[in-house]
């Protein structure tokens, strides 16, 4: 039976009518168009899916849409603060060279920004278990660990 | 095969959820995080009608400690929470690292140690410690309360000692005795992602050099994680010198029965088991001489 | 110095800031209006003949669109090699006999792939299990059942190089070792499973967005497949999420969109899950290596004498290159002056191998530098040295 839920999606709103079984990943892809977060396994193993509800860190794929009834929703199309303006995480991903095919570059970001949200100043073991979830196939890691702890240098300094 | 369809409540008292899980029977699934069922669900090994989320029950997620009893871990309580919580550090540090040692970020975000022990695999992750140190399981069902020593909670693969219709509502960790040191070492091939080919935790209580008593727990080796008592017996009331532990490792690595999987071979898992039980006992030991 | 715009300098890549921001659109992300959804129905067995599919119950199926079967395609096989129509040897649907575990066999397109994937369920396929190989050994048994017809033998394709008389260097040599070394299997675990969408238009002609490293590849094969002029098959390359060889060939589901689209009308996206890639996607080949090399005592190389089997699984796919390049990897590195190379590409009933990052080089050279360090030990040479050596011709 269908479900009435509302989402709040990168600040914005949204009155669903859903099947209990969707996951959060369906209902972001297919019902909002927000395919920025994207599908590789479905089942928790490669992090492609990450989004955060309520400032955590979580794998879409895993979460039922009614799940995350009422809770604030970040996908990697709210990380940006305008059209003209990049995340710093996102500046030093594109600056360090840490996004090569970029399937897997949302879900890290938004990895990157679970552990930066408490800790700007990660040393490289601290960042690489906060990315073991998030797997990437081409760009063997270290220039992502690399674009994180840059990301935090700038996030320090907009402080 | 396509998903299977259910329908999804969200009671907010645990009470509300026994009586759905009652009234559902067979084809209603309790979920906490949903991190084991829902990739059951999606792999079509599960096809439940109906999933009853504890996760809008008020208070079911939270970790209390009392110096005197012990420590209270709810059902909702997330791995993250249990890994970072400060007194659970302090007071059962193995506790933590077991529950960081689960799985990943994303997945410690969402998952629950409760949902771990009660998904009954033999690998998981948080059974050992919580074992060794002698932890309760708190249940309500239809007729009430009741608990039971988490060491008799596993009947197989996926079983557990739940009737129809029951839930767990906690874990009861109690606090150890003085000159207790504890030790959860798990092999598995990537590191964290992956669930343990092999998981040991050790408890020992010293009085001097004697050991006065003492757990092994193994985990992936046998159908439940597993209390190798021999191994145990051989330890209490002796002085625990580094030969004795390597005898009585070997003897805890004889009483298991792994089998081949994906995860390790039944050789290796045996060989190693020897080897981390030895690890895990000096690294208890260790902990015992130091701590009060 | 002369100061130059891009050598030297740091230079963002131009789609950076959409990767970064989630903007960039790969296949999956591509929603049409009236769009169905795909689903292959694989075959359960690695070898065996089709005696009877019956499809009426998943075409009656509520919200199912269009049902195919091998039958309902141009009888058409693809295969990278045009030039040589005998190494073409897939359907894109299988015709008579499935081939390996995952081997398609019918597609269905429906409202959404739920229904997709219960039509699916519906299909009814009578097989008849024939005995399979699993590896290059029981494929080259003299009595082993043979994949494909019009092939004495389960060996698709062998290459050949050879320079120099190795018979002489052989005798001339101090110090000669022969080794045998296996490699397994790999799977290119691109990040994007595999999807597409087609769109045909009145004329039948067709727009086809596919995750793909090889537009014309899919443009020219897929015009063949489907009795098309090249001009009217346009193939939009959307941002790839990671291919390393896999996504190279004309594939399955992009004949089935493509041919679905111009049956029904309406926009077919095919999007494979990560299970379907890992149980029957590409692969590195497994190979058999026997590597036969002969020394001067001071080190300098004379002769090698390499045969290599490919395990290629079901079809060629691009086999026939990797069994032509692991000849030519194999002489590298070195200059060996006598070389003689075969390579066999060897048919069994798994997914089909193909190119994947280096296309036969981790293989050869694995063994070639692991057979360096055992002939250094033997001769009393560090390996570093002995890598390192002038040989004549060296500069
Ligand atoms: C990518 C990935 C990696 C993983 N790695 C590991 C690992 O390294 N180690 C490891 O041990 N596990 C691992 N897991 C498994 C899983 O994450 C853990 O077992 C987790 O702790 C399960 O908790 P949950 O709250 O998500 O359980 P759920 O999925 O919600 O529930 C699991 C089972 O327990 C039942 N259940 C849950 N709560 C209760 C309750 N209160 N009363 C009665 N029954 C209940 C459910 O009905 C279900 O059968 C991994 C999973 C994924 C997806
Ligand atoms: S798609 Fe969710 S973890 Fe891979
Ligand atoms: S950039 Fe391709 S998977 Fe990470």
């Amino acid at each position: 039976m269908k479900q009435e839920i509302s989402l709040k999606v990168n600040g914005d709103t949204y009155d669903l009518y859903i099947e209990p079984w969707r996951t959060l990943n369906e209902v972001l892809r297919e019902d909002l168009n927000l395919t920025g977060t994207k599908l590789g396994c479905g089942s928790g193993d490669c992090g492609a899916c990450t989004v955060m509800i309520d400032g955590k860190s979580v794998s879409s794929c895993l979460t039922l849409a009614v799940e995350a009834n009422g809770k604030e929703i970040l996908t990697v199309e709210g990380l940006a603060p305008s059209g003209e303006a990049l995340h710093p995480i996102q500046e030093a991903f594109i600056e360090k060279g840490a996004i090569q095919c970029g399937f897997c570059t949302p879900g890290m970001e938004l990895s990157a920004l679970n552990l930066l949200k408490n800790n700007l100043e990660p040393n490289e073991t601290e960042i690489r278990h906060a990315i073991s979830g998030n797997l990437c196939r081409c760009t063997g890691y270290n220039k992502i660990v690399d674009a994180i702890a840059d990301a935090g240098q700038r996030m320090k300094s907009q402080q | 095969m396509p998903a299977p369809h259910f329908d999804y409540i969200a009671p907010t008292t645990v009470d509300e959820a026994v009586a759905a899980l009652v009234k559902g029977g067979k084809d209603a699934r309790v979920m906490a995080g949903g991190t084991d069922l829902m990739v059951k669900i999606r792999h079509r090994a599960l096809f439940p009608k109906q999933l009853i989320s504890l996760k809008r029950i008020d208070g079911l997620n939270a970790i209390t400690f009392d110096e005197k009893s012990g420590l209270t871990i709810g059902a909702t309580a997330l791995l993250a929470d249990v890994a970072s919580h400060p007194v659970i550090r302090q007071h059962y540090p193995t506790v933590a690292e077991a529950a960081q040692s689960t799985a990943n970020v994303q997945v410690r975000n969402m998952g629950t140690v409760v949902g771990n022990l009660c998904n009954a695999s033999p690998s998981a992750d948080n059974a050992p410690t919580l074992i060794a140190l002698n932890a309760t399981v708190n249940i309500t069902g239809p007729n009430g309360t009741r608990s039971l020593p988490l060491d008799e909670f596993f009947r197989g693969p996926g079983l557990t000692a739940l009737e129809s219709g029951e839930i767990v509502t906690s874990i009861f960790v109690p606090m150890p005795p003085a000159h207790t040191g504890t030790a959860y070492i798990s092999i598995s091939q990537r590191g964290q992602l992956d669930c343990s080919a092999i998981g040991l935790g050790a408890r020992v209580t010293l009085d001097g050099d004697r050991c006065t008593d003492v757990r092994i727990v193994v985990g992936a080796c046998a159908p439940i994680p597993l209390r190798t008592k021999d191994a145990e017996k051989m330890l209490i009331g002796q002085e625990l010198t580094d030969e004795l532990i390597r005898k009585a490792a070997q003897k805890a690595s004889d009483e298991t029965s792994p089998i081949t999987d994906v995860r390790a071979s039944a050789a290796y898992r045996q060989k190693v088991t020897t080897v981390i039980t030895i690890r895990a006992l000096i690294d208890a030991r260790k902990m015992a001489k130091r701590k009060k | 110095m002369k100061a130059f715009n891009i050598i030297g300098k740091d230079i963002p890549r131009t789609d950076g800031k959409a990767k970064a921001t989630g903007q960039a659109v790969y296949a999956d992300d591509i929603k049409l209006p009236g769009m169905l959804h795909g689903k292959l129905l694989r075959s359960p067995l690695a070898h065996a003949r089709i005696v009877n599919i019956d499809t009426s119950k998943a075409a009656a199926l509520p919200g199912v669109r269009l049902v195919i079967t091998g039958a309902d395609l141009p009888k058409v096989t693809t295969g990278n090699w045009r030039l040589f129509p005998k190494t073409q040897d897939e359907y894109a649907l299988a015709i008579d006999k499935v081939r390996y575990i995952g081997d398609e066999v019918a597609a269905v397109a429906a409202m959404d792939p739920d229904i997709a994937e219960a039509a699916i369920e519906l299909i009814e396929v009578e097989y008849e299990e024939l005995p399979g190989v699993y590896d290059i050994e029981s494929a080259l048994k003299a009595d082993a059942p043979l994949l494909h017809d019009g092939y004495k033998t389960n060996i698709s394709i062998d290459r050949k190089i050879e320079y120099g008389d190795l018979d002489k260097a052989f005798a001339e040599s101090d110090y000669v070792r022969e080794d045998t070394f296996t490699v397994q299997a790999q799977s290119h675990a691109y990040m994007e499973p595999c999807s597409c969408v087609s769109q045909a238009d009145q004329e039948g002609r067709i727009t086809i967005w596919t995750s793909t490293q090889t537009p014309y590849i899919v443009q020219c094969l897929l015009a063949s497949a489907l009795n098309l002029r090249e001009n009217d098959v346009r193939v939009i390359k959307p941002t790839v999420g990671g291919g390393f060889g896999g996504k190279m060939e004309l594939r399955s589901w992009e004949v089935c969109s493509a041919f679905m689209a111009q049956k029904t009308g309406r926009p077919v996206k095919f999007t494979l899950s990560r299970e379907e890639e890992l149980m029957a996607g590409r692969r590195r080949h497994p190979m058999t290596i026997r590597s036969k090399i002969g020394f001067k005592k001071d080190g300098t190389i004379m002769a090698k004498d390499l045969h290599i089997y490919l395990d290629g699984g079901a079809y060629n796919a691009m086999g026939p290159t990797a069994c032509f390049l692991a000849g030519n990897f194999g002489a590298m590195l070195y200059r060996y002056p006598n070389y003689r190379y075969l390579g066999e590409h060897v048919y069994t009933n798994k997914p089909p191998a193909s190119a994947m990052r280096g296309f036969g080089a981790p293989q050869t050279l694995f063994a070639a530098e692991t057979q360096m360090n055992m002939a250094a030990e033997d001769l009393g040479i560090d390996p570093i040295d002995l890598r390192l050596k002038k040989r004549p011709g060296d500069r």
